[in-house]
């Protein structure tokens, strides 16, 4: 058949840059998990390697943020996107090699720059806390690979274009945009005052909401009906979701800012545009779930399905939550406790990374042209994130919620009810255990992943070897069948 | 049309394989409805009509909270709930008497030479304390206040001779009236003349405004002293 | 909505209204606000003549950080004490920080605009910072604090930052080094504040909000 010699075709010209890709996502997930293990348990026990100056609290939070962000998040992003854009472009890619060469600087990037936080080159800016040295090559690299993914678009066959081509090419143009703006008001031309807040709120939020979302939101449209043999409910509704999504995005950040020094209409405007939000999360909602609706028997059964279709139900509880979040009733208590970062692990971890490891278990068999070795390893791969991040997110919720509402207690006499600070800080230590807890579940379902990739790895080498030996002995004459190809 | 590509796991391999899209169905699929959508306005267009109600809720939501609380986009107020007070009346221009800490500004900018006592230094600056230069109308004191003065001066009958740097490009009128107000009216200094105010400093500014600092006998030409 | 230009376009535009609502409409409006005496009273829109005389900002507020603060503040920042603390007070009647004593009145635009780089923050797992210049008034206690946090302040989950200091044999004649601290420490030993912590310090000493800006100011003084 035509179209299987040409996915394997697409498949092989995506098997180096995809492997470079895929593989230090992983590398750098689990880096990133162990910044925030390390993390979690200085949160609790201060004098945890308090000694190692490298390894203070404030180097290995923003460590870990960056690792997962741009390590796991840039890479995993890359290797799933520009595989399902020649997928449905339905053309190798072009020159795979510029793929690789930028794949290599990214990580190159991020290395510097993560190596650069722990020795204290920091920024101390949100997100952005990699120092310069790191950014440059970042943004360099990054336009390198987006271009090559615009390349891959521009020659698809001719036909129709997807929903999902739409979302990864827009996460592939944004980031140079969101990234290079950022660096410039922040760091070369800093902006006076606070409009230096303005910028990096306008950035963080957007690096979810236009980088990681899309990429995330992409990649469940093209695995939910492909994996189904079913259409999304309604495509039309899609590109109003895509547009509406691309047009609200950008300004919700804003509403972070709530008391703090910008003028009250920047805030509104904030909060007005999480509301709106709300459009294109019930239109994505309407069409991952209704799909999805009446075989959960299929999804159960599917290992790539079961973490996509977690992912889109985090989604839209992360937006849902976000969008009550922004509101200035309930901002004023969650504002600077743990319930934001809950919020935004909700969208990195329970919505973009499942998703990423849906579709990782999706396309590393076809581009290595080998089975997974072990379901088991999958399976518990799916659940102690299932449970560790579910876990995660009531422990950073619960936590934030316990302390903004203390903090901002003020009784009869106008003087706060809980005067002192340190039983505040004390009274959340048991809910941080448990994100200690969390994390270590969530690694050793990582490990897993990790473990069930290697192996494969060593069987698809085996399999290869193999096969170059069957080509040879083929050449002579004889008969020679691998012990693996029965898979 | 099964995908012949390797099954994700052992265990599903059998569900996997049978009813997967492949790129090229997905996309027919894909033409197909969107055709069916733009032909006659539904299809696919299908939305629950929970999620309209919810849309117009939201847009109706929008509208009304962001004219409610965006404060006509001014910079300078922060609470979208109280009055764009912070300013005060300025903000609509209205001319509000300002208070200025004169004695603040004086010692900012004055103690250099006259001393933070007002007696000034013998020989090079003159003393400020029950000084007739500084009594009666306020002119002459201010006049010097914008342009400066140099050369010889005689004050309390003693002679100084020195150069004061002029301050209208450095002091505003309100400024200049508030530094004035409290040499004049220093009580400490045995000083008890009339206020100064921010209108008679912007006229005297456009009266005497020159390239050069005074001469004390221009000075008394213009403005002799009281006897 | 296939043609590459358009869908480009469309990318771009959408993005560009928010950087140009947000992000440039902020910078149009805050971004040439100048320091100011407390006394005037006058529309910080219009206050173009401001521009002419530079000359006049030593006096006016908020004022610049100078010498060993700034110097310090490049070390709150490579230590990224950021990930917990904030710098910004929220208005009386918005959460509890004028009760909590954060500071007596809220911060403004206008006092960030001599700071090279603005640290807001995000996190308040430790308290706010914008006053703790006027709540805490002895370097010693700053010290004491950084070296071992749960020591001045029990149940605090503050990292120590002892790698700031030296702990160094005290010489044979017993003197000891003026900036010594007097903090519990094995005998015959002292512990000195590198240069690091004492610029941290004097950074931290300096975070006050003890002035008036024309829009907002400290509450009056009670007359007694």
């Amino acid at each position: 058949m035509p179209s299987e010699s040409k996915s394997s075709e697409i498949d092989r010209s995506m098997k180096l840059p995809g492997l470079l890709f895929l593989l230090s996502a992983v590398a750098w997930l689990l880096t990133g998990t162990v910044f925030a293990l390390l993390t979690s348990i200085k949160s609790t026990f201060p004098g945890f390697l308090a000694n190692c100056e490298c390894l203070t609290y404030g180097h290995i939070s923003a460590a870990g943020s960056n690792s997962i962000l741009y390590g796991w998040g840039g890479n995993a992003l890359f290797g799933v996107g520009l595989w399902i854009l020649a997928r449905l472009g339905r053309r190798p890619i072009p020159m795979p090699v510029m793929l690789l060469i930028g794949g290599v600087f990214w990580n190159i990037a991020v290395t510097l720059g993560v190596g650069g936080i722990i020795i204290g080159d920091m920024t101390s800016v949100m997100w952005l806390e990699m120092p310069s040295y790191a950014t440059t090559i970042l943004a360099i690299s990054s336009i390198l690979i987006g271009v090559w993914g615009t390349l891959v678009y521009r020659y698809r066959q001719p036909g129709p274009v997807y929903i999902s081509q739409l979302y990864i090419l827009a996460a592939l143009f944004w980031f140079p945009w969101i990234y290079i703006t950022a660096q410039i008001f922040l760091f070369y031309l800093p902006a006076r005052g606070v409009v230096q807040v303005v910028t990096n709120w306008w950035y963080a939020h957007n690096l979810l909401g236009l980088w990681l979302a899309p990429a995330g939101l992409g990649a469940a449209y093209y695995l939910i009906p492909k994996i189904l043999g079913r259409p999304v409910h309604s495509y039309y509704l899609a590109t109003v979701g895509f547009w509406s999504l691309a047009l609200f995005v950008g300004w919700g950040g804003m509403s972070n800012l709530v008391g703090g020094p910008v003028p009250a209409w920047l805030v509104t405007v904030g909060i007005v545009a999480s509301v709106a939000t709300l459009l294109p999360v019930l239109i994505i909602a309407i069409n991952h779930h209704l799909t999805v609706m009446d075989s959960f028997d299929r999804v159960a059964a599917d290992p790539s399905l079961r973490f996509v279709v977690f992912g889109t139900i985090s989604f839209t509880l992360a937006s849902l939550i976000g969008c009550v979040l922004s509101l200035r009733s309930v901002s004023e208590i969650s504002q600077f406790t743990t319930v934001m970062e809950g919020n935004s692990q909700h969208f990195v971890y329970a919505f973009f990374t499942m998703i990423m490891f849906g579709a990782f278990y999706f396309m590393m068999p076809r581009i290595l042209n080998c089975s997974w070795p072990s379901g088991k390893l999958i399976q518990c791969h799916f659940w102690c994130s299932a449970i560790g991040i579910t876990l995660m997110l009531i422990a950073l919720y619960g936590s934030g919620w316990i302390q903004g509402t203390q903090m901002t207690a003020i009784g009869a006499y106008g003087d706060p009810v809980h005067g002192d600070f340190l039983q505040i800080v004390q009274n959340t230590i048991p809910w941080l255990h448990a994100r200690t807890a969390s994390i270590l579940l969530i690694s050793i379902g990582q490990l897993a992943f990790a473990a069930n990739i290697l192996w494969m790895l060593v069987e698809a080498a085996r399999s290869c070897y193999c096969g170059m030996i069957g080509a040879a002995k083929d050449a002579q004459g004889e008969k020679f069948l691998p012990e693996t190809a029965a898979s | 049309m099964s995908d012949t590509k390797p099954t994700d796991s052992n265990q599903s391999s059998e569900l996997a394989g049978k009813s997967r899209m492949t790129d090229d169905t997905l996309l027919e699929t894909h033409t197909r409805t969107f055709a069916k959508a733009e032909g006659n306005g539904e299809g696919n267009l299908s939305i629950p009509i929970i999620a309209t109600a919810v849309f117009t809720l939201l847009f109706v939501f929008g509208g009304i909270y962001h004219s409610r609380y965006s404060a006509d986009y001014d910079p300078m107020v922060f609470n979208p709930e109280g009055a764009p007070a912070s300013l005060g009346p300025a903000a609509e221009g209205g001319g509000i008497e300002v208070k200025l800490d004169g004695e603040k500004l004086y010692k900012r900018n004055c103690v250099a030479c006259h001393q933070a006592d007002g007696q000034g230094l013998p020989g090079a600056f003159p003393p400020l304390v029950g000084s007739a230069w500084v009594r009666g109308e306020p002119d002459r004191m201010v006049a010097i206040m914008l342009n400066g003065l140099s050369g010889s001066i005689e004050v309390a009958g003693n002679t100084y001779n020195s150069i004061m740097t002029p301050f209208s490009a450095l002091l505003d009128d309100d400024e200049i009236a508030a530094i004035a107000t409290y040499v004049r009216s220093n009580p400490d200094w045995g000083n008890n003349a009339d206020r100064v105010s921010t209108e008679k400093v912007t006229e005297l500014r456009s009266a005497h405004e020159r390239g050069n600092a005074w001469k004390a006998e221009e000075i008394l030409e213009l403005f002799p002293l009281d006897q | 909505m296939k043609s590459l230009p358009i869908i480009f376009c469309g990318l771009f535009a959408t993005l560009a209204l928010s950087w140009a609502g947000i992000i440039w409409r902020g910078q149009e409006q805050l971004g040439g606000l100048q320091p100011m005496s407390e006394y005037y009273a006058i529309d910080a829109v219009s206050e173009s003549f401001r521009f002419e005389k530079p000359q006049k900002d030593e006096t006016r507020n908020p004022e610049a950080r100078v010498g060993l603060a700034q110097q310090g503040k490049a070390q709150y920042i490579g230590l990224g004490c950021v990930s917990c603390h904030t710098q910004q007070v929220r208005r009386k009647g918005f959460g509890a920080d004028y009760e909590r004593g954060w500071g007596a009145r809220q911060t403004v635009p206008r006092d960030y605009i001599r700071q090279e780089r603005v640290l807001t923050g995000f996190s308040r797992t430790g308290p706010d910072l914008s006053n703790v210049g006027e709540r805490r008034d002895s370097a010693n206690w700053f010290h004491a604090h950084l070296y071992n946090p749960q020591a001045v302040s029990p149940g605090s989950t503050m990292p120590p930052y002892a790698f700031l200091y030296e702990k160094r044999e005290i010489t044979q004649n017993g003197e000891r080094s003026a900036k010594a601290l007097e903090l519990p420490t094995d005998e015959g030993y002292e512990i000195v504040p590198t240069l690091r912590a004492e610029a941290l310090v004097a950074y931290l000493q300096s975070l006050k909000l003890d002035y008036n800006l024309p829009e907002v100011r400290l509450p009056e003084e009670p007359q007694n």
